[in-house]
């Protein structure tokens, strides 16, 4: 299937979803609100905007092409300097370049084509590597991840190709889906998808090591029932919800039994920038701060990266 | 008899009731699940106990006990050891834990891993964080004797470059922690339980960081003095530890000839010998600095 024909498929489940009135349907907020506004074109988009579907992660909290029309930018300097760092201190084992397809851009390293988003999905790996949390999820049994939002499905890519022997699970807006589903059954194309609502609830998890991603909206949650979830994902996502919502994640993430949970934090963790949401983390999973290896310096966009371990409920 | 699990965390718990639960959480949500906490309190107090009976209501792998006259950090550590061993003697495997640093979950089933693939390794460690109220700190990547057949080679390494507060709360092979002696009435008894170790086997280091530990108060001789004694301190403990510990080793190996290496009185000697010269240099080499800059 090309990717335009997998954006059809996934932009008629989008728009079921979007119409479902769910009692369980969040309020979006303003952020939310403003991405599905600069996304909206892309519920009527052409072959060729599809094609270029990369450039369309700059609302989801990606980086933006624009930035590396001009070689040797400052971004582009900045970027060749901490790869070079983290390649001398942790190898280059988990780096996953930007791949070319659906528009792909970046600045040409040793290692290939890599921008900001890269750099950052590599910390995050390299991070949960740190954590001793890693080297289970490279090998047997297959285990379940659950990425929360799932931006533009830049870091499900990096993670599925470093360890394929996962099933990904992303919950998010039907909106941000018609970037990150095409363009992960675009970069996989033998992948195995499955769709929340395309089956009975029970179905969604038949047989699910055989299965690749699966995608629902964020108002499925209750009646999400993993037989197992391993790791939970949050790149960024839920500082952009209430604390009512990041609240009904992290609960979800217990109930089923998922043993870590990864938070990536703008910032240092220690200036206390997101408390209500490490809050919220903590009633049920002890965060640890993972020591960094390099910061990422482009201005203001420092990350902190903790890790949950999943608490006892006594 | 209780039958045995596998391993036995001996926890020498010393008035920690702030950090007790998390600690005591981390090691019962282990992915290795095979063990027996035996808990040794040399600070009692109803704060205390009442965390432990908390989670030993809902898991049985916790054993508590206290002490009526406080023991000093050497003898509190010697009990945990001893009553696993009466409790568990069965078990293959010992870690020292303590109250108030956290373990990851992976923390035993690397450790257990490491021990059962290489049966020449006495004990295995994991790389450490430190754990400051604002920041968290990689430890450098600690030294490791994994391969090394001499003995005396791998006294050499480990009277030179151990880092004995990290190692010694890794996980031991238990039969030969008890050959080593346990911990001896020395100060920094840590490095020299690790050097009797060395000779009879090697150490190996995990490569990944499992052990959170916190950072509390520097290091200084008269502390230790007063933390690891109870009541009156012995007057050879205000000898140089190098020299207490050349003592020991001295005493065991060319005279007693014991401590588990099977060797003569005269290598024992010359073993004993190198232990302080060895231990010499190092010391002076971390004095060196503070002498210059006065």
């Amino acid at each position: 299937m090309t990717a335009y024909e997998h954006y059809l498929r996934v932009r008629d489940w989008a728009r079921r979803m979007g119409a479902l009135d769910s009692p369980g349907k969040p309020a979006r907020t303003d952020t939310e609100l403003a991405v599905a506004r600069a996304l909206a074109p892309l519920w009527d988009a052409s072959p060729d905007t599809i094609a270029g579907l990369r450039r369309w992660a700059d609302p989801v909290g990606g980086a933006s092409a624009a930035d590396y029309e001009s070689p040797e930018s400052r971004i582009e300097k900045a970027i060749r300097r901490d790869l070079k760092r983290l390649f001398v201190q942790v190898g280059r084992d988990l780096f996953v370049e930007e791949p070319s397809f659906l528009g792909g851009f970046g600045c040409r390293t040793t290692e290939g084509r890599c921008n900001e988003d890269t750099l950052r999905f590599f910390s995050v790996l390299v991070a949960l590597q740190d954590g001793a949390v890693l080297p289970p999820f490279r090998q047997q049994p297959r285990r379940i991840v659950w990425e929360i939002g799932g931006g533009w499905g830049g870091f499900a890519y990096q993670f599925k190709t470093v360890c394929p022997n996962v099933t990904y699970l992303i919950t998010g807006n039907p909106d941000t889906f018609l970037v990150s589903a095409v363009y992960l059954m675009t970069a996989f194309p033998g992948a195995r998808c499955r769709f929340f609502g395309e089956s009975s609830t029970d179905a969604l998890w038949h047989d699910w090591e055989n299965v690749d991603f699966i995608f629902a909206p964020e108002e499925a949650l209750a009646s999400l029932r993993p037989p197992r979830l391993d790791l939970t994902l949050d790149l960024l996502a839920l500082r952009e919800m209430t604390s009512e919502r990041v609240g009904r994640h992290v609960r979800h993430a217990f109930e089923a039994g998922c043993r870590y949970l990864y938070s990536l934090h703008q910032g240092d963790w220690a200036d206390g920038e997101s408390p209500t949401l490490w809050r919220a983390i903590e009633r049920l999973y002890w965060l640890h701060p993972v020591p960094s290896r390099v910061e990422l310096r482009k201005a203001g966009a420092e990350y902190s990266h903790l890790i949950g371990w999943r608490r006892k409920q006594i | 008899m209780t039958p045995s699990p596998r391993v036995v965390l001996g926890l020498a718990a010393y008035n920690r009731p702030d950090t007790l639960a998390r600690a005591l959480e981390s090691l019962l949500d282990q992915t290795f699940g095979d063990f027996a906490i035996v808990i040794v309190d040399d600070a009692p107090s109803p704060a205390i106990e009442a965390i432990v009976r908390t989670y030993s209501s809902v898991d049985h792998r916790i054993v508590y006990e206290v002490n009526a006259t406080r023991l000093g950090m050497i003898g509190n550590w010697r009990r945990t050891f001893q009553r696993g061993r009466e409790l568990f003697p069965g078990a293959d495997y010992f870690a020292w834990v303590s109250d108030h640093d956290v373990w990851h979950p992976r923390w035993l089933e690397v450790l257990v891993s490491i021990l059962d693939q290489n049966p020449r390794s006495v004990l295995a460690y994991p790389q450490t964080v430190r754990v400051y109220p604002r920041e968290r700190r990689r430890m450098p990547v600690p030294f490791e004797t994994a391969g090394v057949r001499d003995p005396g080679e791998r006294l050499r390494r480990t009277a030179l470059a151990a880092a004995a507060g990290n190692c010694v709360y890794g996980l031991f092979r238990t039969r030969a922690l008890a050959d080593a002696g346990v911990f001896r009435p020395v100060l920094m008894p840590d490095l020299e339980i690790l050097v009797r170790l060395a000779l009879i086997g090697e150490f190996t280091c995990a490569p990944e960081m499992l052990w959170y530990r916190e950072v509390a108060g520097g290091f200084s001789l008269p502390r230790q003095r007063r933390m690891l004694f109870a009541g009156r301190v012995p007057p050879y403990a205000y000898l140089p530890p190098n020299v207490q510990h050349f003592g020991l080793l001295l005493w065991d190996l060319a005279v007693r000839r014991r401590g588990g290496a099977a060797i003569s009185r005269w290598t024992g000697l010359k073993l004993a010998a190198l232990q302080l010269r060895l231990s010499t240099r190092r010391e002076l080499s971390r004095l060196r600095p503070a002498l210059a800059s006065e």
